[in-house]
């Protein structure tokens, strides 16, 4: 069995101190695998090897109101807003079936998001090592941190993100997009909704849940996110995410 | 001096700000988009560079990559040495 915590918070430094919190909580056995879906309003997430100030346009950050806030897991930033859903796999580390294989476990994790986009008639392909592709454009990209005795796989689902804010707000270097043949990012990605999905949120979360109880063949029971897992988010907030320190790390 | 360089590898861009004094690494700050695991093992590697012969330092990453058991899925130790050579022929 594992748990889905469907929780957000509006605070973007609180919702990835949650992140790291369920981390702990699985690694240390204190609580079942986790499926949580989530969201952040107006905020780019830089990667945790990332320097800020060379990933995100800082200016054009202030003047849309846009919050920035660094991630445990590496790769690169991205855009979140209420038109992208989050989600998020916590394991502990000897979880059964998972692949030794760092790449092959960003596959196999991969597969939940994957079977639940075809859930919802579409046909995502797996390009690694940590992009969804749907005819060729770029709807998810996942990272995977590990530690504490567990793995966090979570991405991206880009459903009707701001393409506008997208682009003014990530610097992306000419030589990354070059590589695709592309002129600007805006022509990687494309929105879900842009490919006919036209339900609510509420319908996308309980079709992907399906595609996560087919590809892992678990159960997975709505849970609520527990008072010491509360506390410890609160902590890592005013601890970690919330400070400068943190956030130009690099 | 303080100077920087950076390397785009198969997957992921690794950037480089070091400090030289002489022919050693004073200092070296390693950033991009890359995956590293273990992740805090990149801080490590940079504390060990540090005071580094310039001619040695690619033989030190190459030991820190096999002894640490670094994983950098789509690259090399390789990589990380040549985003460093790049900042140490660069301008200042």
């Amino acid at each position: 069995m594992w748990r889905f915590i469907d929780f957000t918070v509006t605070n973007p430094y609180l919702n990835m101190a949650y992140e790291e919190v369920f981390l702990h909580t699985v690694g240390q056995g204190a609580s079942v695998p986790v499926l949580r879906f989530w969201q952040n309003w107006n905020t780019v997430v830089i990667g945790y090897f990332q320097k800020l100030e060379q990933e995100v346009d800082v200016s054009e950050c202030k003047a849309l109101y846009t919050q920035v806030v660094r991630r445990l897991s590496g790769g690169g930033a991205v855009y979140h807003d209420w038109g992208n859903l989050n989600y998020a796999i916590f394991l502990p580390n000897n979880y059964p079936g998972l692949p030794d294989d760092l790449t092959e476990s960003y596959r196999w994790l991969s597969m939940g998001i994957v079977k639940g986009l075809e859930a919802l008639g579409l046909k995502a392909e797996f390009a690694p090592l940590n992009d969804l592709l749907i005819g060729g454009k770029k709807v998810s990209g996942v990272a995977q941190t590990r530690r504490y005795g567990a793995i966090l796989h979570h991405g991206t689902l880009l459903l009707n993100t701001n393409l506008e804010y997208l682009t003014r707000t990530l610097r992306v270097m000419h030589s990354k997009l070059s590589k695709h043949n592309l002129d600007s990012i805006r022509q990687r990605v494309t929105n879900l909704k842009d490919l006919g999905v036209n339900l609510s949120l509420a319908e996308i979360k309980q079709v992907l849940i399906k595609g996560f109880n087919d590809w892992f063949k678990v159960e997975i029971i709505k849970s609520p996110v527990t008072p010491l897992e509360h506390r410890l988010a609160r902590n890592l907030f005013f601890e970690k995410y919330n400070s400068r320190e943190w956030n130009y790390k690099r | 001096m303080k100077k920087t360089g950076s390397h785009q590898g198969k997957k992921g861009t690794i950037y480089a700000e070091i400090e030289i004094e002489g022919e050693s690494l004073k200092k070296i700050k390693l950033s991009g988009d890359f995956f590293f695991y273990p992740e805090e093992k990149l801080f490590e590697l940079e504390e060990r560079l540090k005071n580094c012969n310039l001619s040695q330092v690619r033989e030190e990453i190459e030991k820190f990559f096999k002894k640490e058991k670094i994983q950098t899925p789509y690259l090399t130790s390789y990589d990380f040495w040549l985003a460093i050579e790049k900042a140490c022929i660069s301008n200042p």
